[in-house]
């Protein structure tokens, strides 16, 4: 934008020494420069400027009167002074007024040990206090989930407030009632049924006032010790500290500047980690139920499989297995098991997704680092409740908005949060996304805001483009979709006028039955409205666990191995690496294993860090497969109905015990470090499957991450460089940066996608929780505690259905009871349930060819 | 006995206590003595000083519930000065009046005058001046109070107000630092929610206001002034350019009937406020759409029209109903709207052109318009008026700057504005002037129209006359005369004449009505609230004050409708405290064009991007174009927050 184009440089003078920086920045920002520290007590960097603890104060020649140094904007030729004798009694007394009231429950005060005002009168040798006001503060609130305040103890410096609105753009703090008795409250109006509070207030908070709950008296602050790594929930490296002592998790921080994150936590990191410290967490090996030993269950494991034989075997993994994890696992499978029966969750939609990318674009995952988002001027989030399910790139977006005032298009069947935000909210109905996707693209092209340049260099197939468009009917896209021509037409003016456009999209397409097709059609419009152009933007598949994309690049499925090698063709090579004769043939995908196991093909089946019974589609059949199978392997953190059901339960770590690399959706590789010991007599995944592989094949296998990297990337060629950088928050490896090559992109036909008829249930994420460990982190419980439909007003009415009243919704194959959460949040005719819960268990009503969305009735129970 | 007991306003000390003679004219103190009728003033605190005219006050009890009301009523806590400071300030103030005071507390007040001075904004800062006078000043009073010699005497009532210099001199009165501090936060939709507490058209004054709240802006002594309009337009495009619909809620229906008559600012705005108290209004319009002469009289290049619709549409949604179409006077009659409803609004405006005074204005000659405002509603309508080649335009105002500017739109080749005086004296808004000039509109300063020269009836030049300036007149600019002999013909195909209008009030017929008008021909309202002589009928806008701004029509409005619904439920057309002490410290004033601001200036304003002159010249879109947000929030972060606060004491 043009008050943003390239900025002049300044020259000013403090305390004798002269900088230069660029014109519009705050006196501090030139001092930080100069390395000169001056005091302040709500100063935040990565937010807008407050200016209200007037402890920066700093004398600027020819002006009266001292100015703050964190919001007073430097100007060319200034001088300024940091320090006085008058300067520093003026703070000193400015401090004096911060205490006025203040409570001295400093040793019973969370902050105590990490508190700027602690720090800070300390530093100013504040030993007396010649103000007396009567104490107004309002008492201590407890009445907010996760987040007690303690308005006696705050400062009113409002990081609170910003970080949430301004960074985030969930956080709903703002400043209530005047004089003293002002403290901080939260706006009425946000969403009641998924409600959100705000976790980077802990974080940002410089004093006792904004109390994380779980944390509440636990740990000192001083004895806990921070280990460097990752969060564990959304498809990007969120680099946190994990605050150790005794073995045992406490919380998740982060820090400003040197972090990916800046220092922001997604709702999990602040929150929802609790499962690490559940009760529940499985501590020993079992066997039939049992305890035993490691070296019985295993030997339980090896030789049931080798009595079943490798046609016989199947194994199903997971996403938040670290991609070290995954690659031991399908060569466990193919090497030692003999089994090329072998997928991940990742069939019900991410893996079609992958494959319509890479043959439309070239390109499995994301096409750029996720900090291009916030370079776009305008942003399309099609189908993702992306708050809940990937909040890092959330961020992203929120800066785009609000940094670089981009164009924010959001596409979805609920008004999910982000929808509030948008400048055109595309509220379309089931079934009709490819028609919305086209109809965008057709109207990038005829309003001839599409990219021709870029087209005509990349586009190998730039004849169809026009063939295709021919057959897009925007108004029919329009009613299919229930939305005007009108809105269809701005948002694609937007997207088309913008230098730059990032394309995320998330749940709603990569679980759909039409992910292949819905993905062609957004790559379609990538292509025209210049995605891909590499000035900023690009596009964005998003997921709600760690390691999808380790997960699909580690080769878990049976037609890929490592990088996407197709099995067939590249078998020999790597059977000749991994000194075995041959890997075995052909091999069955979770749908076919499913169906295995059903016909008795498929007798054994090895479960790791993952419960079809709750997160698989149609998990009711699951549930009766998984009954039917023979030998039943389940390796995971937290026992359930599903360790109870199995042969053999293999515990687990869970993320803060073991190491390993994480790759994100914009493929870049973090690493976990291992910050505490697995619980009880748990190993770590990795360890599992080497020491059945070492057992069975009877050679060694490394355990080593950066081992395991090397000889996985010699073999596939994942990465471009493999090795350990990064002090603190380390990069294990370097995957090639994406960039088209001349005529290498498909404008792909568009697909024939029915719209859905009838009133349709959407099954989901919700932002507290993730998978089903959640549900065992009394975080995420404390938000929501157990399932629930959402039923529009309308249909409510139409049903004779009240807030909380149970209801019955049943599908084709399926039918759950839950309470009716009435909501402004569907519209009519669509119903909305989180799949998480295994109480409320949403995914018994989908069919198991996978999708997210499906006709279904409603009645009162 | 003196009209003045003493008064440190302006940092000027009068002090009569011991014997001498002051009175508030000779102080040209502009502070009634009077309050709504039947009250007294004893003494008035603010931001400049304390005054006191009643010997009797209680100077120590005054400036406590000063600081008091400071504290709890408008320090928004947001620094820790005002947070804190003002607390201790209060509660020792307190303490003193109790009797339970020590001599050192008045040190610590001043101590802590001295820490306040480094407050965020102005309001806790200027809060300590009078209190410090009174410190100062009236020592023998607090040591009384210290030495338990003393109980309070407060007066009967104290009446607060909250104000600003920009606030203040908007003549709607709207609260712009919170407004311009909400954008500043990125909170655009609480913004407008502050606007709209005073202005229901938003997008329309942040887009033609002429601002006068910029002239009072005290950023302007450091650099140049907050653009305080646009950040208006910011938080209404916010809205609009999101799909958000607005989120007013009206109250349950009172019953009562109002009439509006004229969809223009004063009374859509009218319509709005009383809308959202509950009473069914109707707006009766005689044009084919809403905004009267915004809508009509200002071309869509500074106000699309679709933005003019839109809000008008938001105001119907709460519930009022227009009906286009419908002349006052023609299809209605004044006697039946005052025996159909409970209370009338007139908001005709001012559209009947002023004559010329030249020679063959009247004779109906073909290339001769009937007027300015004419010309554009013809234009903005649709009428089917054609412009032809050469068109002269005469006049100064934003009505004739707007005429050469369509003319050039409607594809004449020469667009002249001829005007009297000089560039300096004319009454257009001088960005206006800037735009024309870039557009290629010729100007002819100093000279006037003295003849229309014509073939068969029709106009194909203009005489002018050369003028010269002479002295000042009564509205301070130089008196032009004609230099006699100087006479010469422009040549053109039309005459415009935009110099001015009246209101057309032949729907009154004459005093049948009961509804009183001016010696200017405009109608008579009394004491602020802008009721008639007609009981229940009330009039705002052009009609009442004679062709102005929009922002004083919306005023007009807004008052008129506080009053109204005073009058439909009290059955008084009073004005209430609030707007008392509004008109009170209106005519005190509050910005002092004088002050040195101790702040570090230097920064520019921001502007919005705006359609180069030659492109712009050919079509209606709008010209200037949305600032981006990012640049909104910068240019909010210049806002001083210049709060003030007022307070009478009542006896």
């Amino acid at each position: 934008m043009s008050h943003k184009a390239e900025k002049e440089m300044i020259r000013l003078t403090i305390d004798g020494q002269e900088v230069e920086v660029e014109a519009g920045s705050t006196i501090i920002t030139a001092a930080e420069k100069l390395g000169i520290k001056i005091p302040t007590m709500c100063y935040l960097k990565k937010v807008s400027t407050t200016g209200a603890c007037r402890v920066c104060l700093v004398e600027v020649e020819g002006v009266e009167r001292p100015v703050t140094a964190c919001n007073t904007i430097a100007t060319d030729g200034i001088k300024v002074t940091t320090s006085t004798p008058e300067l520093e009694r003026q703070r000193k007394d400015m401090i004096r007024l911060l205490l006025v009231n203040h409570p001295l429950d400093c040793p019973v005060c969370d902050a105590a040990g990490e508190c700027d005002l602690q720090d800070i009168c300390f530093e100013y040798h504040v030993l007396d206090q010649p103000y007396k006001a009567v104490d107004v503060a309002m008492p201590k609130m407890t009445q907010w989930p996760l987040i007690e305040n303690v308005p006696s103890r705050c400062i009113l410096c409002e990081k609170c407030v910003k970080v949430g609105y301004e960074l985030t753009g969930i956080g709903d703090f703002c400043v209530d009632e005047r004089g003293d008795k002002a403290f901080i409250d939260r706006k009425p109006g946000g969403n009641t049924i998924d409600p959100y509070i705000e976790g980077n207030a802990v974080e940002v908070c410089p004093v006792g006032a904004m109390i994380s709950k779980p944390f509440k008296h636990s740990s000192r602050s001083w004895t806990l010790d921070k280990v460097a790594s990752l969060g564990f929930a959304g498809g990007s490296l969120e680099q946190v500290d994990l605050n150790i002592k005794q073995n045992k998790l406490y919380r998740i921080t982060s820090q400003d500047d040197v972090t990916l994150n800046n220092g922001l936590l997604g709702f999990d990191s602040s929150f929802g980690y609790g499962f690490v410290n559940a009760p529940e967490r499985l501590q020993q090996p079992l066997v039939n139920g049992s305890a035993a030993s490691w070296d019985g269950a295993l030997k339980q494991v090896s030789g049931k499989a080798k009595e079943v034989g490798g046609q016989a075997v199947a194994g199903l993994t997971s996403a938040r297995l670290t991609l070290e994890e995954n690659y031991l696992f399908q060569k466990l499978f193919r090497v030692a098991f003999g089994s090329n029966n072998i997928d991940s969750a990742a069939r019900f939609g991410m893996s079609a997704v992958y494959d319509s990318l890479q043959a439309t674009l070239g390109l499995r995952g994301g096409s750029a680092s996720a900090s291009q988002i916030a370079k776009a001027n305008a942003v399309l989030v099609f189908g993702s409740d992306i708050t809940a399910e990937q909040a890092q790139i959330n961020y992203q977006i929120q800066k785009a908005y609000r940094q670089n005032d981009a164009d924010l298009i959001v596409a979805n069947m609920r008004s999910v949060r982000i929808a509030g935000l948008s400048h055109c909210f595309l509220n379309y109905k089931p079934g009709s996304e490819v028609a919305v996707a086209a109809a965008l693209t057709k109207l990038i092209v005829e309003q001839k805001l599409a990219d021709e340049a870029f087209i005509k260099k990349f586009v190998k197939n730039t004849a169809d483009i026009k063939k295709v468009l021919a057959s897009v009917d925007v108004a029919k896209a329009a009613a299919d979709a229930g939305v005007e021509v009108s809105l269809l037409e701005e948002a694609a003016q937007k997207l088309g006028a913008a230098q730059s456009v990032a394309i995320i999209f998330g749940r709603d397409v990569t679980q759909s039955a039409q992910a292949a097709d819905i993905t062609a059609a957004l790559a379609n419009l990538a292509i025209v409205s210049g995605a891909l152009n590499g000035n900023g933007g690009g596009i964005f598949p998003v997921d709600e666990r760690p390691n999808t994309q380790g997960l699909l690049d580690a080769g878990v499925c049976p037609e890929y191995l490592p990088n996407y090698l197709p099995y067939a063709k590249s078998a020999a090579v790597f059977a000749k690496a991994w000194k075995v004769a041959q890997l075995p043939e052909d091999g069955l995908n979770a749908l076919q294993i499913l169906d295995g196991i059903e016909q008795g093909k498929i007798r054994f089946l090895y479960l790791a860090g993952v419960n079809p019974l709750v997160t698989y589609p149609d998990s009711a059949r699951w549930k009766k497969a998984l009954e039917k199978v023979d030998f039943l392997v389940v390796q995971d953190i937290l026992s359930s109905e599903l360790t109870n059901m199995a042969n053999v339960v293999l515990p687990a770590s869970a993320f803060v015990e073991k190491s390993g690399t994480y790759v994100a959706c914009d493929q870049t590789a973090g690493s976990l470090q291992q910050a505490i010991r697995p619980a009880g007599q748990a190993k770590t995944d990795k360890q599992i499957f080497a020491e059945l592989y070492t057992l069975i094949c009877g050679h060694y296998q490394s355990q080593n991450d950066q081992e395991i990297l090397a000889e996985m990337n010699e073999l596939s060629g994942l990465f471009v460089e493999v090795g350990l950088k990064g002090e603190r928050y380390r990069t294990p490896a370097i995957k090639k940066t994406y960039a088209p090559a001349a005529a290498s992109l498909t404008f792909s036909t568009v697909a024939q996608q029915e719209p859905a008829a009838g009133l349709q249930l959407i099954v989901g994420k919700m932002h507290a929780h993730t998978g089903v460990t959640s549900t065992y982190a009394a975080g995420s419980l404390e938000i929501a505690p157990a399932g629930y439909v959402e039923v529009s007003i309308a249909d409510a009415q139409k049903a004779g259905i009240a807030d909380g009243d149970q209801v019955c919704v049943s599908s084709a194959v399926g039918s759950l009871t839950a309470p009716a959460r009435v909501s402004s949040y569907v519209p009519a005719g669509v119903l909305f349930a989180p799949y998480h819960f295994a109480t409320v268990n949403a995914q018994q009503l989908m069919v198991s060819g996978g999708q997210n969305v499906t006709a279904v009735e409603v009645k009162k129970a | 006995m003196s009209e003045i007991v003493f008064s440190s306003w302006g940092r000027e000390i009068v002090d009569t206590r011991q014997g001498g003679q002051a009175d508030l004219a000779s102080l040209k103190l502009k502070i009634p003595t009077g309050y709504l009728g039947d009250k007294k003033v004893g003494a008035f605190m603010g931001w400049d000083g304390v005054v006191v005219l009643d010997p009797q006050t209680d100077v120590v009890a005054m400036a406590a519930e000063y600081m008091k009301r400071v504290q709890e009523k408008h320090c928004c806590g947001k620094c820790t000065p005002g947070k804190k400071g003002t607390r201790v300030l209060q509660d020792t103030l307190a303490r003193i009046l109790d009797g339970k005071g020590q001599e050192s507390d008045l040190g610590v007040i001043e101590n802590l005058s001295g820490l306040l001075e480094n407050c965020k904004c102005t309001l806790c800062m200027t809060s300590v001046i009078p209190v410090q006078d009174t410190v100062k000043y009236f020592r023998d009073d607090y040591l009384a109070y210290i030495a338990g010699k003393r109980q309070p005497k407060p007066a009967e009532s104290y009446v607060d107000k909250l104000t600003a210099p920009c606030m203040d001199k908007c003549p709607a009165h709207i609260d712009i630092p919170a407004y311009i501090e909400e954008i500043k936060n990125y909170r655009f939709d609480d913004s407008l929610a502050k606007v709209r507490e005073r202005m229901p058209i938003a997008a329309v004054c942040g887009r033609v206001c002429p601002h006068p709240c910029e002239t009072a802006c005290r950023r302007a002594l450091v650099d140049e002034p907050v653009s305080i309009m646009v950040m208006k337009r910011v938080a209404s495009d916010h809205e609009w350019m999101h799909h958000k619909q607005p989120p007013m809620v009206p109250k349950a229906s009172t019953g009562k009937k109002v009439i509006v008559v004229g969809a223009g600012p004063a009374g859509l705005t009218c319509a709005y406020y009383l809308a959202l108290e509950g009473h069914k209004v109707k707006i009766i319009e005689m044009l084919s759409e809403p905004g009267g002469t915004v809508a009509v009289g200002i071309p869509d290049y500074r106000m699309p029209r679709h933005l003019l619709r839109r809000e008008a549409d938001n105001i119907a949604a709460l519930g009022v109903e227009i009906e286009y179409g419908v002349k006052l006077g023609r299809d209605v009659t004044f006697e039946q709207l005052k025996k159909d409803y409970d209370a009338i609004f007139l908001g005709t405006g001012c559209f009947k052109s002023k004559p010329m005074g030249v020679e063959g204005e009247d004779a109906g000659y073909e290339g001769f318009s009937p007027g300015g405002i004419h010309y554009l509603r013809a234009v903005a309508l649709g009428e089917g008026i054609k412009t032809p080649k050469r068109v002269v335009v005469v006049g100064g105002g934003n009505t004739a700057i707007d005429c050469v500017r369509v003319a050039l739109r409607e594809g004449a080749e020469e667009s002249i504005l001829v005007y009297r005086r000089t560039r300096k004296e004319m009454p257009a808004e001088s960005y206006e002037v800037d735009d024309a000039e870039e557009e290629n509109v010729r100007f002819e300063f100093l000279v006037n129209p003295t003849r229309l020269i014509t073939e068969n009836n029709k106009v194909t030049g203009v005489e002018v006359i050369k003028m010269a300036l002479g002295e000042p007149d009564e509205s301070g600019r130089r008196r032009p005369a004609p230099v006699p002999g100087s006479e010469y013909v422009i040549p053109c195909d039309l005459v415009i004449p935009a110099i001015g209008q009246d209101p057309d009030l032949s729907y009154l017929e004459g005093d049948k009505s009961g509804v009183k008008q001016t010696r200017w021909s405009s109608i008579l309202t009394h004491g602020g609230t802008m009721m008639t002589d007609n009981e229940g009928v009330f009039a705002g806008g052009d009609c009442e004050y004679g062709a102005m701004t929009v922002v004083l029509a919306v005023s007009h409005g807004k008052r008129a409708a506080s009053v109204m619904n005073r009058w439909l439920t009290d059955g008084k057309a009073v004005l209430d405290d609030e707007e008392a002490m509004e008109d009170i410290v209106n005519r005190l004033g509050v910005f002092d064009s004088n002050e040195k601001v101790p702040v570090l200036g230097g920064l520019h304003r921001e502007h919005q991007p705006k359609i180069n002159g030659a492109e712009r010249a050919t079509n209606y879109e709008e010209i200037e174009l949305a600032m981006p947000e990012s640049q909104a929030v910068v240019e909010a972060d210049r806002c001083l927050r210049c709060y003030r606060v007022a307070m009478v004491a009542l006896g």
